[in-house]
């Protein structure tokens, strides 16, 4: 019965050092700061060791899965980089861990951040069904256009036309992190409430 | 079968093309226009600032590693790192850099000590101020926050790959007084950096910015190429939407599905 009251204890205590960092940096968050970075390099170490049992040693030594011995040596060769005459071996096991999470990733990256971008963006301008909705399908042309056209950094502006057409697609975007503040806000006071809640329904029984 | 995958394997094929061409020119000798970005000068701005104040410069490169998707932003944001730590170098200014990607650490202590280095200042290197702090997001955020809290920088650059503690460093940054450089090309965190910081990076400016400071001509050269799959963005937006405004979807639809 203990253990659920301190932990809920503990968790309030230092909900509420942290949130003493808001008004000026001291000991006490200090404390906090230092506890939270011990804790996560002690877990990692934990998940790191629980990695190497349950993904290469039982395998190999219960399944004879021989092949993993190969991510095990790149792994260890990792570890070079603290040797003064053999820190180059490192860089082969970081060419390949570079190497193949790029590799992975292109499979699905054209689809995902070009085709299916381009395929959203063409869109049937027409104000047969209202205004609005044609408005925002004109919107939604011109300023993925404009914007695409900012981003583009290897052309000389030969004419005023293009650094007007660049400044909408800058006015465009502002509008949009506009909106996305705005939004991401909102998630973040659901943070805060779910803190506050903490606070007083579990910790001070002041709220059900 | 899968559909589009025709479609998808010709944007890969000219994309491609057209960056590995751009590499060959440039590899000739025909390096690419880069238009200046307001963002180099902000950057040797707040070098200057961090400089005059006496106060060291805070950098974090993000919390994103080195490969897959967001991998880009990482080397874009080391790029940077290296014409910031030189600079720090030749005025005698600290730089702190805050890592979280083990794989990371050993690249940024090697970008800041070669450009100590470079400046013949290698006794004023310290690998200290390369600090690895935690894998985890929060405890790194904290870390961040509070070597900007006790060193109270005059300069902080956060760019890179950033996530839900964008705004948390950005605050803390503004309410130090630090002049603060951002860029990040996760969509979803530019806002707050645009409304927190002094000067942000937009997306792939920060490819752009990293390319020209490297003065690497292949980086010059992939953004030149790059920026072929933007006008071929351009255009297939531009028809698309003209073909779908006259009734003509059925041919962008099997283009597109090809």
């Amino acid at each position: 019965m203990l253990g659920p009251v301190f932990a809920t204890w503990m968790g309030a205590v230092l909900t509420l050092v942290v949130f003493s960092f808001l008004l000026k940096e001291n000991p006490a968050w200090r404390l906090v700061e230092h506890i939270y970075l011990g804790f996560t390099a002690a877990h990692a170490i934990s998940m790191g060791w629980a990695n190497v049992r349950n993904l290469a040693w039982t395998p190999i030594t219960t399944k004879g899965k021989y092949y993993l011995v190969i991510p095990c040596i790149l792994g260890l060769m990792l570890y070079a980089r603290f040797t003064k005459n053999y820190k180059w071996v490192s860089r082969y096991p970081m060419s390949f861990l570079i190497g193949a999470s790029t590799g992975m990733i292109l499979k699905g990256i054209i689809q995902a951040q070009f085709v299916s971008q381009v395929k959203a963006s063409m869109v049937h301008i027409s104000f047969d069904n209202g205004f609005w909705p044609g408005l925002g399908n004109l919107v939604i042309a011109v300023g993925t256009v404009a914007v695409l056209f900012y981003f583009i950094f290897s052309t000389k502006e030969k004419h005023p036309a293009e650094r007007h057409f660049r400044t909408l697609g800058r006015w465009v975007m502002m509008v949009a992190f506009g909106a996305t503040f705005g939004n991401a806000v909102m998630g973040e006071m659901t943070l805060l409430i779910g803190r506050l809640q903490f606070l007083y329904g579990d910790w001070l029984h002041l709220i059900k | 079968m899968y559909q589009g995958r025709g479609f998808i394997l010709v944007v890969f094929v000219v994309l491609s093309g057209a960056i590995f061409y751009r590499i060959r020119l440039a590899r000739t000798g025909k390096v690419p226009y880069l238009r200046k970005l307001a963002g180099v000068s902000a950057i040797e701005e707040a070098v200057g600032r961090a400089t005059e104040l006496g106060r060291p410069i805070v950098f974090s490169p993000g919390i994103a590693g080195l490969g897959g998707e967001y991998g880009a932003q990482t080397f874009a944001a080391l790029e940077i790192l290296g014409y910031v730590a030189r600079t720090a170098a030749k005025y005698d200014t600290r730089i702190i850099v805050g890592i979280r990607i083990p794989e990371v650490l050993p690249i940024a202590e090697e970008i800041v000590r070669s450009a100590f280095a470079a400046e013949g200042k290698l006794d004023r290197y310290n690998p200290d101020d390369v600090r690895f702090l935690s894998q985890a997001q929060f405890a790194y955020a904290a870390g961040v926050m509070g070597i900007m809290e006790r060193e109270r920088p005059g300069a902080t650059f956060l760019i890179g790959g950033f996530w839900a503690e964008s705004l948390m460093f950005a605050e803390v940054g503004n309410s130090i007084g630090a002049l603060q450089i951002a860029g990040t090309a996760n969509l979803h965190q530019i806002q707050f950096f645009v409304a927190a910081c002094d000067y942000t990076l937009l997306g792939e400016e920060m490819f752009a910015v990293g390319a020209y400071f490297s003065g690497d001509p292949v980086k010059k050269a992939i953004i030149a190429g790059q920026d072929f799959g933007k006008i071929i963005a351009i255009f297939l937006i531009v028809a698309g939407t003209l073909f779908a405004t006259f009734g003509l979807e059925s041919i962008v639809n099997r283009v597109i599905n090809w």
